[in-house]
Protein backbone atom coordinates (compact mmCIF):
# COMPACT_ATOMS: atom_id res chain seq x y z
CA UNK A 1 0.00 0.00 0.00
CA UNK A 2 2.81 2.33 0.96
CA UNK A 3 4.53 1.61 -2.37
CA UNK A 4 1.34 2.40 -4.27
CA UNK A 5 0.97 5.77 -2.50
CA UNK A 6 4.62 6.55 -3.27
CA UNK A 7 4.11 5.70 -6.96
CA UNK A 8 0.95 7.88 -7.10
CA UNK A 9 2.80 10.77 -5.47
CA UNK A 10 5.82 10.41 -7.74
CA UNK A 11 3.83 10.07 -10.97
CA UNK A 12 2.95 13.78 -11.40
CA UNK A 13 6.58 14.72 -10.73
CA UNK A 14 7.74 12.36 -13.47
CA UNK A 15 5.03 13.67 -15.81
CA UNK A 16 6.00 17.31 -15.10
CA UNK A 17 9.67 16.51 -15.59
CA UNK A 18 8.90 15.02 -19.00
CA UNK A 19 6.91 18.11 -20.06
CA UNK A 20 9.75 20.50 -19.54
CA UNK A 21 8.91 22.82 -22.48
CA UNK A 22 6.13 25.35 -22.36
CA UNK A 23 3.51 24.83 -25.05
CA UNK A 24 1.71 28.19 -25.24
CA UNK A 25 3.29 31.38 -26.53
CA UNK A 26 2.97 34.31 -28.88
CA UNK A 27 1.11 33.50 -32.08
CA UNK A 28 -1.22 30.83 -30.72
CA UNK A 29 -4.88 31.25 -31.56
CA UNK A 30 -7.52 29.14 -29.89
CA UNK A 31 -11.25 28.86 -29.76
CA UNK A 32 -13.68 27.17 -27.42
CA UNK A 33 -17.31 26.27 -27.75
CA UNK A 34 -19.28 24.60 -25.00
CA UNK A 35 -22.27 24.69 -22.70
CA UNK A 36 -21.99 26.70 -19.49
CA UNK A 37 -23.92 26.78 -16.23
CA UNK A 38 -24.56 30.00 -14.30
CA UNK A 39 -25.25 30.10 -10.57
CA UNK A 40 -26.87 33.47 -9.74
CA UNK A 41 -26.26 34.97 -6.30
CA UNK A 42 -29.48 37.01 -6.23
CA UNK A 43 -32.01 34.21 -6.72
CA UNK A 44 -32.22 30.45 -6.64
CA UNK A 45 -31.96 28.90 -10.09
CA UNK A 46 -29.33 27.71 -12.54
CA UNK A 47 -28.96 29.52 -15.83
CA UNK A 48 -27.87 27.65 -18.95
CA UNK A 49 -25.79 29.04 -21.80
CA UNK A 50 -24.08 28.13 -25.04
CA UNK A 51 -20.72 29.82 -24.80
CA UNK A 52 -17.90 30.39 -27.23
CA UNK A 53 -14.77 32.48 -27.38
CA UNK A 54 -11.76 33.23 -29.52
CA UNK A 55 -8.37 34.02 -28.00
CA UNK A 56 -5.07 35.20 -29.47
CA UNK A 57 -1.80 35.04 -27.53
CA UNK A 58 -0.34 38.48 -28.21
CA UNK A 59 2.78 37.62 -26.21
CA UNK A 60 4.00 34.65 -24.20
CA UNK A 61 1.96 35.50 -21.10
CA UNK A 62 -1.04 37.46 -22.29
CA UNK A 63 -3.87 37.09 -24.73
CA UNK A 64 -6.80 39.04 -26.14
CA UNK A 65 -10.09 37.26 -25.76
CA UNK A 66 -13.59 37.90 -27.05
CA UNK A 67 -16.49 35.69 -26.09
CA UNK A 68 -20.21 35.25 -26.08
CA UNK A 69 -22.69 33.54 -23.75
CA UNK A 70 -26.06 32.87 -25.36
CA UNK A 71 -28.81 32.38 -22.79
CA UNK A 72 -30.79 29.17 -23.21
CA UNK A 73 -33.01 29.36 -20.15
CA UNK A 74 -33.07 28.40 -16.51
CA UNK A 75 -33.41 25.04 -14.82
CA UNK A 76 -36.80 25.84 -13.29
CA UNK A 77 -40.46 25.50 -14.30
CA UNK A 78 -41.12 28.13 -17.01
CA UNK A 79 -43.60 29.99 -14.81
CA UNK A 80 -40.96 30.58 -12.11
CA UNK A 81 -37.97 31.81 -14.12
CA UNK A 82 -36.70 35.31 -13.41
CA UNK A 83 -35.05 36.22 -16.72
CA UNK A 84 -36.09 35.37 -20.27
CA UNK A 85 -32.91 36.87 -21.71
CA UNK A 86 -29.42 37.18 -20.27
CA UNK A 87 -26.98 36.85 -23.17
CA UNK A 88 -23.56 38.48 -22.86
CA UNK A 89 -20.70 39.59 -25.08
CA UNK A 90 -17.28 39.97 -23.40
CA UNK A 91 -13.95 41.39 -24.46
CA UNK A 92 -10.75 41.58 -22.45
CA UNK A 93 -7.38 40.11 -21.62
CA UNK A 94 -6.11 36.93 -20.00
CA UNK A 95 -2.85 36.69 -18.11
CA UNK A 96 -1.27 33.23 -18.48
CA UNK A 97 0.91 32.06 -15.60
CA UNK A 98 4.26 30.69 -16.63
CA UNK A 99 4.47 26.90 -16.65
CA UNK A 100 6.95 24.40 -18.08
CA UNK A 101 4.49 21.93 -19.56
CA UNK A 102 1.23 21.76 -21.50
CA UNK A 103 -0.88 23.13 -18.65
CA UNK A 104 -1.88 26.78 -19.02
CA UNK A 105 -3.51 28.37 -15.95
CA UNK A 106 -4.92 31.85 -16.55
CA UNK A 107 -6.60 34.83 -14.94
CA UNK A 108 -8.86 37.01 -17.09
CA UNK A 109 -10.46 40.42 -16.90
CA UNK A 110 -13.30 41.05 -19.32
CA UNK A 111 -15.88 43.83 -19.23
CA UNK A 112 -18.99 43.07 -21.26
CA UNK A 113 -22.49 43.95 -22.31
CA UNK A 114 -25.52 41.82 -21.40
CA UNK A 115 -28.83 41.83 -23.20
CA UNK A 116 -31.31 41.22 -20.40
CA UNK A 117 -35.07 40.94 -19.98
CA UNK A 118 -37.29 39.95 -17.07
CA UNK A 119 -40.08 37.43 -17.48
CA UNK A 120 -43.61 38.82 -17.14
CA UNK A 121 -45.74 37.02 -14.51
CA UNK A 122 -48.11 34.45 -16.00
CA UNK A 123 -51.10 35.76 -14.07
CA UNK A 124 -51.04 39.53 -14.45
CA UNK A 125 -54.35 39.98 -12.59
CA UNK A 126 -52.91 38.78 -9.28
CA UNK A 127 -49.63 40.65 -9.71
CA UNK A 128 -48.80 44.01 -8.16
CA UNK A 129 -50.33 46.72 -10.48
CA UNK A 130 -46.85 48.02 -11.23
CA UNK A 131 -45.86 44.57 -12.50
CA UNK A 132 -49.00 44.13 -14.60
CA UNK A 133 -48.60 47.49 -16.34
CA UNK A 134 -44.93 47.08 -17.19
CA UNK A 135 -44.11 45.96 -20.75
CA UNK A 136 -40.97 44.21 -19.41
CA UNK A 137 -38.61 45.95 -21.81
CA UNK A 138 -35.26 44.37 -22.55
CA UNK A 139 -32.20 46.39 -21.69
CA UNK A 140 -28.49 46.53 -22.43
CA UNK A 141 -26.61 46.19 -19.16
CA UNK A 142 -22.85 46.70 -18.74
CA UNK A 143 -21.20 43.90 -16.75
CA UNK A 144 -17.77 43.24 -15.25
CA UNK A 145 -16.16 39.82 -15.07
CA UNK A 146 -13.13 37.99 -13.72
CA UNK A 147 -12.19 34.52 -15.00
CA UNK A 148 -9.98 31.87 -13.47
CA UNK A 149 -9.27 28.77 -15.51
CA UNK A 150 -6.83 26.21 -16.82
CA UNK A 151 -6.16 24.81 -20.30
CA UNK A 152 -4.43 21.55 -21.03
CA UNK A 153 -2.99 21.40 -24.54
CA UNK A 154 -3.53 17.73 -25.19
CA UNK A 155 -2.64 17.56 -28.88
CA UNK A 156 -1.38 19.68 -31.76
CA UNK A 157 -4.81 21.11 -32.54
CA UNK A 158 -6.98 20.59 -29.46
CA UNK A 159 -7.02 21.41 -25.78
CA UNK A 160 -9.15 20.74 -22.73
CA UNK A 161 -10.22 23.50 -20.36
CA UNK A 162 -12.17 24.30 -17.23
CA UNK A 163 -12.95 27.83 -16.06
CA UNK A 164 -15.08 29.80 -13.62
CA UNK A 165 -16.20 33.36 -14.39
CA UNK A 166 -17.65 35.75 -11.85
CA UNK A 167 -20.00 38.22 -13.54
CA UNK A 168 -21.36 41.33 -11.85
CA UNK A 169 -24.01 43.74 -13.13
CA UNK A 170 -27.60 44.86 -12.72
CA UNK A 171 -30.66 44.71 -14.98
CA UNK A 172 -32.75 47.87 -14.88
CA UNK A 173 -36.12 48.48 -16.57
CA UNK A 174 -39.28 50.25 -15.39
CA UNK A 175 -39.79 47.96 -12.38
CA UNK A 176 -37.45 46.77 -9.62
CA UNK A 177 -33.84 46.10 -10.63
CA UNK A 178 -32.46 42.55 -10.63
CA UNK A 179 -28.86 41.66 -9.85
CA UNK A 180 -26.99 39.88 -12.64
CA UNK A 181 -24.23 38.63 -10.31
CA UNK A 182 -23.49 35.00 -10.97
CA UNK A 183 -20.75 32.40 -11.24
CA UNK A 184 -20.53 30.83 -14.70
CA UNK A 185 -18.78 27.50 -14.98
CA UNK A 186 -17.70 26.01 -18.30
CA UNK A 187 -15.55 23.09 -19.35
CA UNK A 188 -14.92 21.12 -22.47
CA UNK A 189 -12.50 21.15 -25.33
CA UNK A 190 -11.33 23.69 -27.86
CA UNK A 191 -9.22 24.06 -30.96
CA UNK A 192 -5.85 25.73 -31.30
CA UNK A 193 -3.59 26.74 -34.15
CA UNK A 194 -0.21 28.46 -34.45
CA UNK A 195 -0.32 31.56 -36.61
CA UNK A 196 3.44 32.06 -36.48
CA UNK A 197 5.39 29.49 -38.51
CA UNK A 198 7.86 27.28 -36.67
CA UNK A 199 6.33 27.96 -33.27
CA UNK A 200 4.53 24.65 -32.90
CA UNK A 201 6.29 22.78 -30.10
CA UNK A 202 4.27 19.59 -30.31
CA UNK B 1 31.69 31.13 4.85
CA UNK B 2 31.07 34.71 5.94
CA UNK B 3 33.24 36.02 3.12
CA UNK B 4 31.38 33.87 0.59
CA UNK B 5 28.05 35.23 1.81
CA UNK B 6 29.29 38.82 1.51
CA UNK B 7 30.58 38.07 -2.00
CA UNK B 8 27.19 36.58 -3.05
CA UNK B 9 25.35 39.55 -1.51
CA UNK B 10 27.57 42.03 -3.38
CA UNK B 11 27.14 40.15 -6.65
CA UNK B 12 23.33 40.09 -6.32
CA UNK B 13 23.22 43.79 -5.38
CA UNK B 14 25.33 44.82 -8.35
CA UNK B 15 23.25 42.61 -10.68
CA UNK B 16 19.99 44.18 -9.44
CA UNK B 17 21.49 47.68 -9.76
CA UNK B 18 22.76 46.83 -13.23
CA UNK B 19 19.32 45.63 -14.34
CA UNK B 20 17.62 48.70 -12.87
CA UNK B 21 19.93 51.11 -14.65
CA UNK B 22 19.43 49.29 -17.95
CA UNK B 23 15.64 49.40 -17.60
CA UNK B 24 15.64 53.07 -16.67
CA UNK B 25 17.25 53.90 -20.01
CA UNK B 26 14.39 52.16 -21.93
CA UNK B 27 11.78 54.64 -23.02
CA UNK B 28 8.10 54.00 -23.60
CA UNK B 29 7.29 57.00 -25.77
CA UNK B 30 5.45 56.09 -28.93
CA UNK B 31 3.69 53.09 -27.41
CA UNK B 32 0.12 52.63 -28.56
CA UNK B 33 -2.08 50.41 -26.42
CA UNK B 34 -5.64 49.19 -26.35
CA UNK B 35 -7.59 48.30 -23.22
CA UNK B 36 -10.90 47.12 -21.83
CA UNK B 37 -12.28 48.75 -18.69
CA UNK B 38 -14.88 48.44 -15.96
CA UNK B 39 -15.94 51.64 -14.20
CA UNK B 40 -17.83 52.04 -10.95
CA UNK B 41 -19.63 55.31 -10.16
CA UNK B 42 -20.23 56.58 -6.62
CA UNK B 43 -21.75 59.58 -4.85
CA UNK B 44 -23.65 61.20 -7.71
CA UNK B 45 -26.48 63.70 -7.22
CA UNK B 46 -28.91 60.78 -7.55
CA UNK B 47 -27.66 59.43 -4.21
CA UNK B 48 -24.96 57.14 -2.93
CA UNK B 49 -25.75 54.25 -5.24
CA UNK B 50 -23.12 52.20 -7.00
CA UNK B 51 -23.25 52.23 -10.78
CA UNK B 52 -21.36 49.79 -12.97
CA UNK B 53 -20.09 50.33 -16.48
CA UNK B 54 -18.12 48.78 -19.29
CA UNK B 55 -15.96 50.43 -21.89
CA UNK B 56 -12.68 50.65 -23.68
CA UNK B 57 -9.67 52.90 -24.08
CA UNK B 58 -6.74 53.69 -26.33
CA UNK B 59 -3.46 55.04 -24.98
CA UNK B 60 -0.73 56.86 -26.83
CA UNK B 61 2.48 57.59 -24.94
CA UNK B 62 3.94 61.00 -25.75
CA UNK B 63 6.92 60.66 -23.46
CA UNK B 64 8.40 58.29 -20.88
CA UNK B 65 6.74 60.29 -18.09
CA UNK B 66 3.64 61.39 -19.99
CA UNK B 67 0.77 59.34 -21.42
CA UNK B 68 -2.62 60.08 -22.98
CA UNK B 69 -5.77 57.99 -22.68
CA UNK B 70 -8.84 58.18 -24.93
CA UNK B 71 -11.79 56.41 -23.37
CA UNK B 72 -15.47 55.54 -23.71
CA UNK B 73 -17.77 54.19 -20.96
CA UNK B 74 -21.41 53.18 -20.60
CA UNK B 75 -22.72 52.95 -17.04
CA UNK B 76 -26.01 52.07 -15.40
CA UNK B 77 -26.98 52.81 -11.80
CA UNK B 78 -29.95 51.39 -9.97
CA UNK B 79 -31.34 54.22 -7.77
CA UNK B 80 -32.66 52.35 -4.75
CA UNK B 81 -34.89 50.05 -6.82
CA UNK B 82 -36.99 53.11 -7.78
CA UNK B 83 -35.29 54.32 -10.94
CA UNK B 84 -32.15 54.25 -13.03
CA UNK B 85 -29.42 56.51 -14.21
CA UNK B 86 -27.45 55.96 -17.42
CA UNK B 87 -24.13 57.68 -18.08
CA UNK B 88 -22.08 57.62 -21.27
CA UNK B 89 -18.62 59.22 -21.25
CA UNK B 90 -16.28 59.84 -24.16
CA UNK B 91 -13.15 61.71 -23.27
CA UNK B 92 -9.44 62.19 -22.97
CA UNK B 93 -7.12 62.02 -19.97
CA UNK B 94 -3.50 63.07 -19.54
CA UNK B 95 -1.41 60.84 -17.29
CA UNK B 96 1.73 62.10 -15.60
CA UNK B 97 4.21 59.69 -14.00
CA UNK B 98 6.03 61.44 -11.14
CA UNK B 99 8.64 58.70 -10.63
CA UNK B 100 11.43 57.84 -13.04
CA UNK B 101 11.06 54.06 -13.09
CA UNK B 102 7.93 53.28 -15.05
CA UNK B 103 6.11 50.20 -16.37
CA UNK B 104 8.52 47.61 -15.01
CA UNK B 105 7.35 44.02 -14.74
CA UNK B 106 5.63 43.12 -11.42
CA UNK B 107 5.85 46.68 -10.08
CA UNK B 108 3.36 49.48 -9.52
CA UNK B 109 3.65 52.70 -11.55
CA UNK B 110 1.62 55.45 -9.86
CA UNK B 111 0.38 58.46 -11.82
CA UNK B 112 -1.63 61.66 -11.57
CA UNK B 113 -4.34 62.09 -14.17
CA UNK B 114 -6.65 64.80 -15.40
CA UNK B 115 -8.75 65.52 -18.46
CA UNK B 116 -12.12 66.30 -19.90
CA UNK B 117 -15.01 64.47 -21.50
CA UNK B 118 -18.30 64.87 -23.24
CA UNK B 119 -21.15 62.95 -21.69
CA UNK B 120 -24.76 61.92 -21.96
CA UNK B 121 -26.84 61.29 -18.84
CA UNK B 122 -30.38 59.98 -18.56
CA UNK B 123 -32.36 59.52 -15.36
CA UNK B 124 -35.58 57.49 -15.48
CA UNK B 125 -38.06 56.50 -12.81
CA UNK B 126 -39.69 53.11 -12.41
CA UNK B 127 -43.45 52.89 -12.78
CA UNK B 128 -45.11 54.60 -9.80
CA UNK B 129 -48.60 55.80 -8.93
CA UNK B 130 -49.29 59.48 -9.62
CA UNK B 131 -52.20 60.73 -7.46
CA UNK B 132 -52.75 63.84 -9.59
CA UNK B 133 -53.02 61.92 -12.87
CA UNK B 134 -54.64 58.96 -11.07
CA UNK B 135 -52.58 56.44 -12.97
CA UNK B 136 -49.18 54.71 -13.05
CA UNK B 137 -46.52 56.82 -14.72
CA UNK B 138 -42.81 56.78 -15.44
CA UNK B 139 -40.70 59.83 -16.16
CA UNK B 140 -37.29 60.48 -17.60
CA UNK B 141 -34.96 63.36 -18.28
CA UNK B 142 -31.71 63.48 -20.19
CA UNK B 143 -28.94 65.91 -20.99
CA UNK B 144 -25.69 66.31 -22.87
CA UNK B 145 -22.90 68.04 -21.00
CA UNK B 146 -19.18 68.49 -20.64
CA UNK B 147 -17.16 67.34 -17.69
CA UNK B 148 -13.67 67.60 -16.31
CA UNK B 149 -11.91 65.05 -14.14
CA UNK B 150 -8.88 64.73 -11.89
CA UNK B 151 -7.53 61.71 -10.06
CA UNK B 152 -4.83 59.25 -9.13
CA UNK B 153 -4.03 55.85 -10.54
CA UNK B 154 -1.51 53.11 -10.81
CA UNK B 155 -0.47 50.55 -13.40
CA UNK B 156 0.62 47.07 -12.38
CA UNK B 157 2.60 45.45 -15.15
CA UNK B 158 2.15 41.69 -15.45
CA UNK B 159 4.34 41.58 -18.54
CA UNK B 160 6.29 44.32 -20.29
CA UNK B 161 3.31 44.92 -22.57
CA UNK B 162 0.28 43.99 -20.43
CA UNK B 163 -0.76 46.08 -17.45
CA UNK B 164 -3.72 46.27 -15.12
CA UNK B 165 -4.57 49.83 -14.07
CA UNK B 166 -6.66 51.06 -11.18
CA UNK B 167 -7.75 54.71 -11.04
CA UNK B 168 -9.83 56.88 -8.76
CA UNK B 169 -11.12 60.13 -10.32
CA UNK B 170 -13.51 62.88 -9.37
CA UNK B 171 -15.55 64.11 -12.33
CA UNK B 172 -17.52 67.38 -12.37
CA UNK B 173 -20.25 67.87 -14.99
CA UNK B 174 -21.15 71.31 -16.32
CA UNK B 175 -24.67 71.11 -17.75
CA UNK B 176 -28.39 71.29 -17.14
CA UNK B 177 -29.70 70.05 -13.81
CA UNK B 178 -30.74 66.38 -13.78
CA UNK B 179 -31.17 65.97 -10.05
CA UNK B 180 -33.60 63.43 -8.61
CA UNK B 181 -34.73 62.59 -5.10
CA UNK B 182 -36.54 59.79 -3.32
CA UNK B 183 -39.89 60.89 -1.83
CA UNK B 184 -42.66 59.09 0.08
CA UNK B 185 -46.33 59.44 -0.92
CA UNK B 186 -49.43 59.40 1.31
CA UNK B 187 -49.61 55.59 1.06
CA UNK B 188 -46.11 55.46 2.53
CA UNK B 189 -44.73 54.21 -0.82
CA UNK B 190 -41.34 55.46 -1.90
CA UNK B 191 -40.86 56.84 -5.41
CA UNK B 192 -38.25 58.72 -7.37
CA UNK B 193 -38.97 62.28 -8.44
CA UNK B 194 -36.93 63.98 -11.15
CA UNK B 195 -36.32 67.69 -10.69
CA UNK B 196 -38.41 69.62 -13.25
CA UNK B 197 -36.28 72.78 -13.18
CA UNK B 198 -34.54 73.78 -16.40
CA UNK B 199 -31.57 75.43 -14.72
CA UNK B 200 -27.91 74.51 -14.92
CA UNK B 201 -25.94 72.83 -12.19
CA UNK B 202 -22.52 71.54 -11.29
CA UNK B 203 -22.67 67.87 -10.49
CA UNK B 204 -19.84 65.59 -9.42
CA UNK B 205 -19.30 61.87 -9.03
CA UNK B 206 -16.45 59.61 -8.03
CA UNK B 207 -15.30 57.09 -10.62
CA UNK B 208 -13.30 53.96 -9.86
CA UNK B 209 -11.88 52.26 -12.95
CA UNK B 210 -10.18 48.90 -13.38
CA UNK B 211 -8.68 48.27 -16.80
CA UNK B 212 -6.40 45.89 -18.65
CA UNK B 213 -4.18 47.34 -21.39
CA UNK B 214 -1.90 45.81 -23.96
CA UNK B 215 0.76 47.66 -25.97
CA UNK B 216 -0.14 46.79 -29.55
CA UNK B 217 2.62 48.66 -31.32
CA UNK B 218 5.51 51.04 -30.71
CA UNK B 219 4.80 53.77 -33.26
CA UNK B 220 8.28 55.28 -32.81
CA UNK B 221 9.65 52.38 -34.83
CA UNK B 222 7.68 53.52 -37.88
CA UNK B 223 8.92 57.12 -37.80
Amino acid sequence: MKKLVTVILLFPLVAIAQDSARFVGKGLICGKGTLAAGIPFGYNETNMYVSGNLEYYCDNNSSYRGGVYIFLGASRPKSDVILTQNSTVFFGYNYHFKTYNHFDPYLGFQPGISWTQLKAPDNLLTANPQFSISKYPSSVSPVASVTLGINYYASKFTHLFIEATYVDGVHVSDISAVSLSELRIAFGFGFNLWLIKGKNKW
Amino acid sequence: MKLKLIYVFLCISSMIYGQGSTESTNTHNGEFSFGARTTGSLFSSSGNYFGLGAGGQLRYRLDNQFNTEWFGDWMTTDIGGLGQRFDAHIGETMMLYPFKKVNRKFTFTPYVMGGFCGDYTKTATNLHYDYVKNTYVKESKDRWSFATQLGLGTHYNLTERLDFSFTCQYMIHFGSDIDSEILTNSRNEKYLQIDESNGSALEGHLLLTLSANFVIVDLRKYK
